[in-house]
């Protein structure tokens, strides 16, 4: 009886091993030799089968016109899962003005530095050929030359589910584009902003939360990742970069660090 | 006939807003009670039971809670409240604006409150990072 035990036991054990290095490719390995050939799997992201909103629109976008991650946090508990972001964010908009499905791209679930749950898990947000909405719909920035002539071809369409989709022209302003438009969203689960009356969810000032170093180097595998399947995505910025907020908590502070982890894998971020 | 369905229908809906509106704002007068004058003993009616228990229990909410710096009376800001029902679940998401007393200033919290029915009583779920 107790042999069956602790053969019950080692079994558990190394499936929870093999899950977790299921999730994180180069493991230990801070300088993975680079594969030149695509597909480039730094980290595995996990595919979710997210509820819609059919009578949402949406706008599609060529992918060439992305040239920045935006890092949130999602201000929820740690343990939220993607599922559960993305029935907020169905819920979120109005009658007039529906959300189609989450407004992320990616979504990390992660442990607080000095914890270990929940499991690290990478998962896949709204596709990203589906402009998102994190960034702020009234944040527009500076145009590359490249985003210039990806706009000028008129190939964002907006609309609902089965229409063929019309050409907004008020994603740009002023020569300006609109931020949810040439940026990807990825959000880590978790609240890292001091607790206070408008952000209940934070930590206090006794038990700080900071990201792991698994953290961070998920984020730049995914960054990496992301850079090696589209090169012109280039910079690394945050969510109070674009508009007066909260978020990213303490997160904002370790950007520069995930550009550092981002170049052991070959890659260069503004 | 007709005309007094709808008129009966529009009855109904307005007086369960203006129902839902009363308690989201009682809400936020507790609320208030328990981050500002630090009353703890109303953290049950305030805040969901999943919030408490992933604060890390009621003990580490109300240390959370006593560890917030101590405001002047006349400098509380009063809150103005605004809402919005979830488009498909019993959900609501309440903004905060607040209005100092002293400067008369405006600043809006940019997070947005989740709001959901417990036992019966609408009570705070945590926040929800800002963002669209």
């Amino acid at each position: 009886m107790k042999f069956c035990f602790l053969l019950l036991f080692v079994f558990q054990m190394s499936w929870a091993f093999a899950q977790v290095q299921d999730d994180c490719i180069h493991c230990g390995q801070m300088k993975p030799e680079v594969n030149k050939n695509w597909p480039i799997e730094y980290i595995k992201v996990h595919e979710v089968n997210y509820k819609r909103n059919h009578h949402a629109s949406f706008c599609k976008r060529p992918v060439e016109i992305i040239d920045t991650i935006v890092i949130h946090h999602s201000e929820t508990p740690n343990t939220d899962s993607p599922e559960r972001i993305n029935d907020y964010h169905l819920n979120r908009g109005s009658d007039s003005d529906p959300w189609y499905m989450i407004g992320y791209s990616y979504v990390l679930n992660t442990p607080y530095s000095g914890q270990i749950f929940p499991r690290l898990k990478m998962s896949e947000g709204r596709p990203i050929e589906i402009v998102g909405a994190h960034a702020g719909s009234n944040a527009f920035v500076p145009m590359t030359e490249e985003q210039k002539k990806v706009w000028a071809k008129k190939e964002i369409k907006c609309g609902k589910e089965g229409e063929e989709g019309v050409f907004d022209p008020t994603l740009v302003k002023d020569g300006k584009i609109k931020a949810n438009l040439s940026t990807v969203g990825l959000v880590v689960v978790g609240n890292y902003a001091p607790f206070s009356k408008h952000n209940p969810n934070g930590y206090s000032s006794k038990n700080p939360r900071y990201p792991s170093r698994a953290t961070l180097d998920s984020v730049a595998r995914m960054a990496c990742q992301l850079q090696k399947k589209y090169p012109l995505i280039k910079n690394v910025k945050w969510h109070s970069y674009y508009h007066s907020t909260t978020c990213p908590g303490n997160l904002k502070s370790y950007i520069g660090q995930i550009k550092n982890l981002a170049r052991n894998y070959g890659c260069e971020f503004n | 006939m007709r005309i007094q369905l709808i008129l009966l229908v529009a009855l109904f809906a307005f007086s369960a807003i203006a129902s839902e509106d009363k308690a989201i704002k009682d809400l936020f007068k507790k609320y208030d009670q328990v981050m500002d004058h630090k009353q703890t003993e109303l953290i049950d009616e305030v805040f969901t039971k999943n919030f408490i228990k992933s604060s890390g229990g009621k003990e580490e909410l109300i240390q959370k809670i006593k560890e917030l710096p101590k405001v002047d009376q006349k400098s509380i800001p009063k809150l103005e409240v605004s809402w919005k029902k979830g488009t498909k679940d019993e959900v609501y998401f309440a903004t905060l604006k607040e209005t100092s007393n002293l400067k008369s200033k405006h600043s809006e919290s940019s997070s947005e409150f989740i709001i959901l029915k417990e036992d019966g009583k609408l009570k705070i779920n945590g926040t929800l990072g800002d963002g669209n």
